[in-house]
This record gives structure tokens, C-alpha cells and sequence, in this order.
């Protein structure tokens, strides 16, 4: 018995030496392994499989009796036309301003999101208490762990408060509301989506600040650096190799602008510019019920998503760092 | 002794001031900058949830014919008798509950056999996995497989089922799976245990960080949740506290049609700010407890999914 399981154990290393006796050994040891992997495997055919499957939708007339499969392929005036959904797309200027609303926000994000949680780093290791430092670290994750149901009801609140507008009268001698204008509502989604996330970008830069060697510093500090030397000649190339492993994954998720926060304080006074691609999407899908066309959106947005991860992970890999796969 | 003591105070202070602000002027005036951006960084974070404080606590009453703010815990009452947004609050538990024991009981036993190299067929089970992280079917298919293939609609199950587990969590805990010490399992399997038995008082029990990194995960996610019940529930009792919330809080309209309670609407500001904070206290008050746990699921994604 404890033979047969030695040569199971072992043999698996060299699988190509494998006799039909130890495939039996293996199956006898291992069968527990495909019984725990099943229920996996079943979950995702069903709740990632199939809707990939679904995609067909966007080359199909949807007909809620027949189904995705059970719906005929689509047709113009009687003729087979797969693309007339894209044709539809396309041919109006509606999709290009999604796409451009979409990018535009995202770029805004990108712009001022991704250098803050780098400066914020930067501050707090220039803090001469750690205690202190964990504290400011510890606030700035908060709003990371709450929906955009909260902040967004929270900040809506905010706005229309008096101390708030007195506040901002104060400031710039005029009432400011951020839900009435289309630029003041981008800036607001860029400034909302810092506030979110800032802190929790820190984490990512705090591993690379502890392999910094500290006599670096101590070198610097002989050589009569100050502390903005330090964080300019040591500090920050530190932390190149992070900056620019995150710098391609943020990029990577430029078609998504953050539909959780944009659905939870759009308005209808505000006359579109925050109407991004996904927004559009579920508006004419769910809300809409044109199921082909918000399909054809969908899988417009999941051939770009994926074509970006695949770059973005081969750059990554090439620039020396662990890729996904 | 009494000037020898308030000098060696005064030593103190100084030397407390010069731990803080350094000792060359270009030190202080650093220091000064530094502390200041510190200073209001953390009053811009902070400001938002004394605003929700103070105006969960505020109520209007008329006082000499004036209507005039005072401080009360009228909107607390408020909310804590309003029945809907009790049932939510209950269906919030219950669903952050056992979602998240599903989601960890789906995940890492799905994770054991990925991590052990002699299993056949590895590689093609992590590429079929990894399939699911690149590329997605999107909203509607995916409304479509629930409404209309499982007809799950209004059932309560959704929430449980629906995200119950992921690419991600699952590649971090095979990756924790797999700095388990070899020899553990190879001893464990030569005295005569299962796999089941190995996964169970061997991998478990050592996995104990990351399992409680990914429940949080899922937890933190399933108590945020709005977009199920928002989609796939239309019985009002059966909706979720960030659904009453969306439904209290939310300027949008037209696009709040489903899924939403709008007969809540018309509260008062303090009442809906007092179901903001009930509404995020379970997250507050496990957070300085867990911290520690939430941040290592970020190292160990950076390190190797």
C-alpha cells in the first residue's frame, strides 16, 4: 500500500514515464482533486462561460420567447446582415461620443489619480513618527471599503448644504454646485475618485519604500543632501519599477470610467458629458430593453478590455516584472 | 530645583520640537510644508463623515415660532422604526454572510487541486480560469443567463450565487497554497491521509490569513452590493441596505425606475445621513481589527497572482 503510494507520489514528477499500473495509483490518490475542482469548474461554465457564449446576441435579432441560442442570426429587409447592430452603432454619432465622453474621463482620472498616491507616499515617509504616519495611512483607507451609494449620497448631501455653499462663497464668492454643470461634474468625478482611492494606492509603493536600503540615505546625508534631494535622487527611483508596473495596469482599464460611481450621481440636469460608453450601455439594455445593441457595446468594450490586458501584460513582462499569466 | 525642573522641561519641549521640525532652517521650513499637506490631506478625508455626523444629529424643531436646528437623536428613532429599512438591514446580514462562506468554501477548494503540480490537466484548468479574467460576456448576456435561463429573478439565492467566486481570488489563494511547505503534504500522505483529509487539517488551518484576507474581500463586496437587487429583485422586501439607500439618496430619476423603494425619497436630510452611518457601521467597527488583512491580499496580488 505505502509502495503504491511512494511510486503515485512520485512518478507524477515525470508524468511521460507513467505505466497504465501507476495511472490506476494516480486515479486511486488523486480522484479527490477533480471532486474539489468540479464545483469551480461548473460555477464559471455557467456564470463566465455561458455569457461569453451569449456575445452571439450581438450579431442576432433577440426574440425573448426563442432565447439567445433560438434567435435567428440577424436580417435587414429579409437578408442575412450579422453587423447590422454595429452598422447601427456606428452609423449614428451617438457611440463616438460615448467613446469620447469614456476616454475623456478616464484620461482626467488618470492624469491627477495615478501621480497622488505617489505624492502621498512620498509625505508620509518623510513622517519622522511611523505611529503618526499609520494613522494618516490608516483614515486615507476608509473611503475605499464604501459604495459609491454612500460616498456619492454623501457628497450629494455635501453639495447641497449651506456649509458647504458658504464655504465655497467664501472661496470663490459664488455658490458652486457640482451636479448642475457638465465641467464641474468631471472635475468632481476625478477629485471624488481620489478622495476613494488614494490611500489604497498607497500600498502597492510601500513594499518597494522598505527595500530601499537605508544607507543610501546615510550616504546622502554625509554627501550634505536635504530631504528633497533625498526623495528626488533616492526615494523615487525606488519606486520606478512600481510607478511603471502600475502605470501600464491603469491604462489597461481606459475603457472603464467607473460606472458605480457615475450611476450613483449622474442627474438629469446634467446635459452628457459624463453619458460614458457603459452608462449607455445599460441605459439602452436594461433600462431600454434593446438587448442586440447594448450586447454589440458589450462586446465592443470586452475585445478592447482584453486586447489591452494582453498588451499590457506583455509589456510588463517585458519590462521585467511578474505578469499575470 | 524648581528652575532645574522647568529648564529640563523646557529642555524637553525643544528637544521634542527639534525631533519634530529638525534643526537646520531648511529642515523646519520642510517640515512645515510636509506637516501642512498632512494636515490638510487628512482634514479633506475627514470632512465628509463629521458633516454625516453632525447632520444625522441635527432635527428642526420650532422654538419661539422659528424653526431652528437642534441636536437629537430624532433621526436615529426615525430610522430604526422604519420597518423597510430594518428588513434591508437584516437581508444585508444575511446575504454578507453566506455569500462570503460560499464564496470562501467555492474558492479555496477550487484553489487546492490547481496548486498541486502532479495533478493532470493543470495547465488547462488555469487557462480555463484565466480566460474568465481577460475577457467577460458583459451586462446583458449575463442579465439575460439570471432573468431568463435560470429565472432566478426575486429570488434571494442571487445574491448568494452571483460573484461567488473569482480569477483573482483564486490564482492568490492557489499562490498561497502553493508556499505551503511540500514536505507537510508528502509526510501527511505517506501516514496515510486523503486529500481531503490534507486540504482540510493541513491547508486550511495554515491558510488562515489569506482566507481571511479574500472573506473580506467578499464580505466588504457583498455589504456594498446594490446592482443585484437593483437588476434581479422586485419585491421591495427582499431589496438590500445600499437599494433603500440608492432609493433615500440618489438625484437620479430616470434611471432609479427598478429595484428602488421611492417612497423614500422625501425624508429629511438627517434621516437619510443617520442610515448612511448605520448603514457603514459594520464596516467601521471591524475595519481597525482587519486592517492588517485588507492590505495583504494588495502585497500578495503585487507579488504573484
Amino acid at each position: 500500500m505505502a509502495d503504491n503510494l511512494k511510486t503515485a507520489l512520485n512518478t507524477d514528477r515525470n508524468v511521460k514515464k507513467r505505466s497504465w499500473i501507476k495511472a490506476k495509483d494516480y486515479i486511486v490518490r488523486f480522484w479527490p482533486l477533480y471532486v474539489m475542482l468540479l464545483p469551480l469548474l461548473v460555477y464559471l461554465f455557467i456564470f463566465n462561460y455561458y455569457p461569453m457564449f451569449g456575445l452571439q446576441l450581438a450579431f442576432k435579432d433577440w426574440y425573448i420567447r426563442k432565447g439567445i441560442w433560438g434567435s435567428p442570426w440577424a436580417t435587414t429587409d429579409g437578408t442575412l446582415d450579422l453587423f447590422k447592430y454595429f452598422n447601427q452603432l456606428f452609423s449614428t454619432s451617438m457611440f463616438g461620443e460615448k467613446l469620447i465622453n469614456t476616454l475623456r474621463i478616464s484620461f482626467l482620472k488618470m492624469l491627477f489619480g495615478f501621480p497622488a498616491p505617489i505624492i502621498l507616499v512620498l509625505a508620509l515617509n518623510e513622517l519622522s513618527s511611523l505611529k503618526f504616519a499609520k494613522f494618516v495611512q490608516s483614515i486615507s483607507y476608509i473611503p475605499h471599503f464604501l459604495s459609491w451609494v454612500v460616498l456619492g449620497g454623501i457628497f450629494l448631501s455635501l453639495d447641497k448644504s449651506e456649509i458647504f455653499q458658504s464655504f465655497m462663497t467664501a472661496l470663490t464668492g459664488g455658490n458652486v454646485h457640482f451636479f448642475s454643470n457638465d465641467d464641474l461634474y468631471i472635475g468632481f468625478l476625478v477629485f471624488s475618485d481620489i478622495y476613494k482611492e488614494v490611500g489604497w494606492g498607497t500600498i502597492i509603493y510601500l513594499a518597494s519604500l522598505m527595500n530601499i536600503d537605508p544607507q543610501l540615505y546615510e550616504a546622502a546625508a554625509l554627501d550634505g543632501a536635504g530631504r528633497f534631494k533625498k526623495i528626488w535622487y533616492i526615494t523615487l527611483p525606488g519606486l520606478v519599477p512600481a510607478i511603471s508596473i502600475n502605470a501600464i495596469l491603469t491604462l489597461s482599464n481606459v475603457m472603464y470610467a467607473g460606472f458605480d460611481q457615475i450611476y450613483n450621481t449622474y442627474n438629469d440636469v446634467l446635459s452628457g458629458k459624463g453619458e460614458t460608453l457603459e452608462m449607455y450601455l445599460f441605459r439602452l439594455g436594461v433600462t431600454g430593453g434593446d438587448y442586440s445593441i447594448s450586447t454589440a457595446i458589450g462586446l465592443f468594450n470586452s475585445v478592447v478590455g482584453c486586447i489591452l490586458v494582453i498588451i499590457t501584460n506583455f509589456v510588463t513582462k517585458a519590462m521585467g516584472g511578474d505578469g499575470i499569466w | 530645583m524648581v528652575t532645574a525642573e522647568t529648564k529640563n522641561n523646557d529642555n524637553k519641549f525643544k528637544h521634542f520640537l527639534r525631533r519634530i521640525f529638525g534643526h537646520s532652517s531648511g529642515d523646519i521650513a520642510f517640515n512645515i510644508i510636509l506637516y501642512l499637506f498632512i494636515f490638510i490631506f487628512l482634514a479633506i478625508m475627514v470632512t465628509p463623515f463629521i458633516y454625516v455626523i453632525c447632520e444625522s444629529f441635527k432635527s428642526r424643531k420650532l422654538i419661539d415660532g422659528v424653526p431652528t436646528d437642534v441636536w437629537s437623536f430624532a433621526a436615529y428613532i426615525k430610522v430604526l422604526e422604519n420597518e423597510s429599512i430594518f428588513r434591508a438591514y437584516l437581508n444585508t446580514f444575511i446575504s454578507t454572510a453566506f455569500g462570503t462562506l460560499v464564496a470562501v468554501a467555492l474558492t479555496t477548494v477550487g484553489a487546492y487541486p490547481l496548486s498541486k503540480k502532479k495533478l493532470i490537466g493543470r495547465q488547462v484548468f488555469i487557462v480555463y480560469v484565466l480566460i474568465t479574467m481577460l475577457f467577460s460576456g458583459g451586462l446583458i448576456p449575463f442579465y439575460i443567463l439570471i432573468r431568463n435561463v435560470l429565472k432566478l429573478t426575486d429570488n434571494f439565492l442571487v445574491y448568494i450565487i452571483i460573484g461567488a467566486t473569482g480569477a483573482f481570488n483564486i490564482f492568490i489563494v492557489k499562490g498561497y497554497f502553493q508556499g505551503i511547505p511540500e514536505e507537510l503534504y508528502e509526510s501527511a500522505a505517506l501516514d496515510g491521509a486523503g486529500e481531503f483529509r490534507i486540504f482540510f487539517s493541513i491547508y486550511l488551518p495554515l491558510s488562515k490569513p489569506i482566507i481571511a484576507t479574500v472573506a473580506l474581500w467578499v464580505a466588504v463586496g457583498k455589504w456594498n452590493d446594490y446592482m443585484t437587487g437593483l437588476l434581479y429583485i422586485t419585491s421591495s422586501e427582499k431589496l438590500l441596505i445600499q437599494n433603500i439607500l440608492r432609493g433615500m439618496l440618489s438625484k437620479a430619476s430616470s434611471t432609479s425606475g427598478i429595484g428602488g423603494d421611492n417612497s423614500l425619497q422625501a425624508l429629511a436630510e438627517s434621516t437619510k445621513m443617520a442610515t448612511v452611518i448605520i448603514s457603514i457601521i459594520p464596516i467601521i467597527m471591524v475595519y481597525p481589527f482587519v486592517q492588517k488583512y485588507f492590505t495583504k491580499g494588495v502585497m500578495l496580488g503585487s507579488v504573484k497572482g
